[in-house]
């Protein structure tokens, strides 16, 4: 590697290295009862758990829903949670899993739904792979980059989860392969096939935008 | 071929990050097909990093302590809990219970097996199904089903190869390989007499036990 790039990770490794030092002496402080160390933990993890939610299933009020659920399942195993692994680890694992369940359930559900095919790609359990020309007159840049990314979202949406999955891990929340690993209790070799093929299958689905 | 392979894998592994190792640099200087590669991920990651970080409502700590509220943490054991000592001995209690009644039930049947040892009368086992729980009986081996035997569902061929009954000294082991097609196998006893015991498969794994369904022998004509 080069030397930024070495530098570059370096200064991220002790970073984390801090962060979960630190994330672990306030869990040790929660379990002995202080309420104001878990209310830092909260502040730090709320914000990237909703946007990392929210990007897994593209539709805020869940995402927070999950999010708050997360935390509560965080706070609930307190006794049970080791220090065998960071505390990131640990959170987003919780949170992939309940938002994969929820998903899942979701799409259960929308099998036997004829009400889902009227709903609004947006608002919906999981978008439509339909996008129809867009009629409307040619709006300003900052449309036309709410309008990207509004596309990119979709294309997200509509990824195979466990394409999705790692691949918002590493290219939104740019978690390392060790780390998405762990959350996702797969090795290393495929956690970076699944990116590099969700990488591919996005290229398809976003022509247009490239 | 191989060495833009290798350039790609590298592209993939670093992005979205752009620092590459020399070696990757290099070939990209060269290559203009990994270049194209590098430009169009290089677009794909940047349009996925356009993407805005949505953040959590202003009350989310607020409705958080509401769900905490409603599901409040359950406590971590505590050692000398008085609760925990209770159920700890409870279990303890249940547990010598059983071991006990294993035990007097061993031992009613080595009184029994003393019986038919003394008496060298036929074996009559009144609960084959708990002789075989005592962990004294062993009943056989058989091979696992051939596929053939599965996809057909035949019932499959068993081969007796270390056949014993311990429980019942009046048998004993046949050296040769017995071969049984039906649910029922021969055995013989001290006496030289071959007789029939009813059997049944449990599994059709390896080294699986062959459960006795009825072990009343009776005595080949």
């Amino acid at each position: 590697m080069s030397a930024l790039s070495s530098i570059e990770d370096l200064l991220v490794a002790v970073s984390q290295s801090f962060d979960a030092a630190t994330d672990h002496r306030l869990l040790e402080a929660t379990r002995a009862g202080d309420e104001a160390a878990f209310a830092e933990l909260v502040r730090r993890y709320r914000h990237p758990i909703t946007n990392y939610v929210y990007r897994l299933t593209n539709d805020y009020d869940l995402a927070v829903d999950i999010a708050q659920e997360t935390f509560v399942r965080v706070y609930g195993a307190l006794a049970r949670y080791h220090t065998d692994y960071a505390f990131s680890t640990y959170i987003y694992r919780i949170a992939t899993n309940l938002a994969i369940s929820e998903l899942r359930r979701r799409k259960r559900r929308k099998l036997v739904s004829l009400t889902s095919i009227f709903r609004s790609a947006q608002k919906g359990d999981e978008p439509l792979e339909i996008d129809p020309a867009d009629s409307r007159p040619l709006p300003d840049a900052t449309l036309i980059a709410a309008e990207r990314q509004r596309a990119v979202a979709r294309a997200i949406a509509t990824l195979p989860e466990k394409y999705r999955v790692p691949l918002i891990l590493r290219d939104l929340e740019e978690r390392g392969y060790e780390e998405i690993a762990a959350i996702l209790r797969v090795s290393e070799g495929t956690v970076k096939s699944r990116i590099s093929r969700a990488r591919a299958l996005l290229r398809s689905k976003l022509r247009a935008h490239l | 071929m191989k060495e833009c392979r290798r350039c790609r894998e590298a592209i993939e592994v670093a992005l979205p990050k752009r620092a590459f190792a020399a070696h990757v640099r290099a070939h990209l200087s060269r290559c203009a097909s990994c270049r194209a590669f590098y430009a169009e991920r290089s677009a794909l990651t940047a349009l996925l990093r356009e993407l805005p970080r949505v953040e959590a409502p202003k009350d989310f700590e607020l409705r958080l302590r509401a769900g905490l509220v409603a599901r409040p943490r359950t406590p971590p054991p505590r050692l000398f809990d008085p609760a925990t000592v209770l159920a700890s001995l409870a279990i303890l209690s249940v547990a010598t219970a059983l071991l006990l009644h294993v035990r007097w039930a061993a031992g009613e049947q080595t009184v029994a097996t003393r019986q038919i040892e003394e008496q060298r009368a036929p074996i009559l086992f009144e609960d084959p199904v708990a002789l075989i729980r005592t962990t004294e009986t062993r009943v056989a081996k058989h091979k696992r089903q051939s596929v053939r035997a599965k996809a057909t569902s035949r019932r499959p061929e068993i081969v007796a190869e270390d056949f014993a009954v311990k429980i019942a000294p009046a048998v004993e082991t046949m050296d040769e390989p017995l071969v049984a097609h039906a649910l029922e196998t021969k055995l013989l006893n001290k006496a030289g007499e071959v007789q029939i015991v009813r059997i049944e498969p449990v599994s059709f794994g390896d080294e699986a036990a062959l459960k006795i369904v009825s072990a009343e022998p009776r005595t080949e004509q």
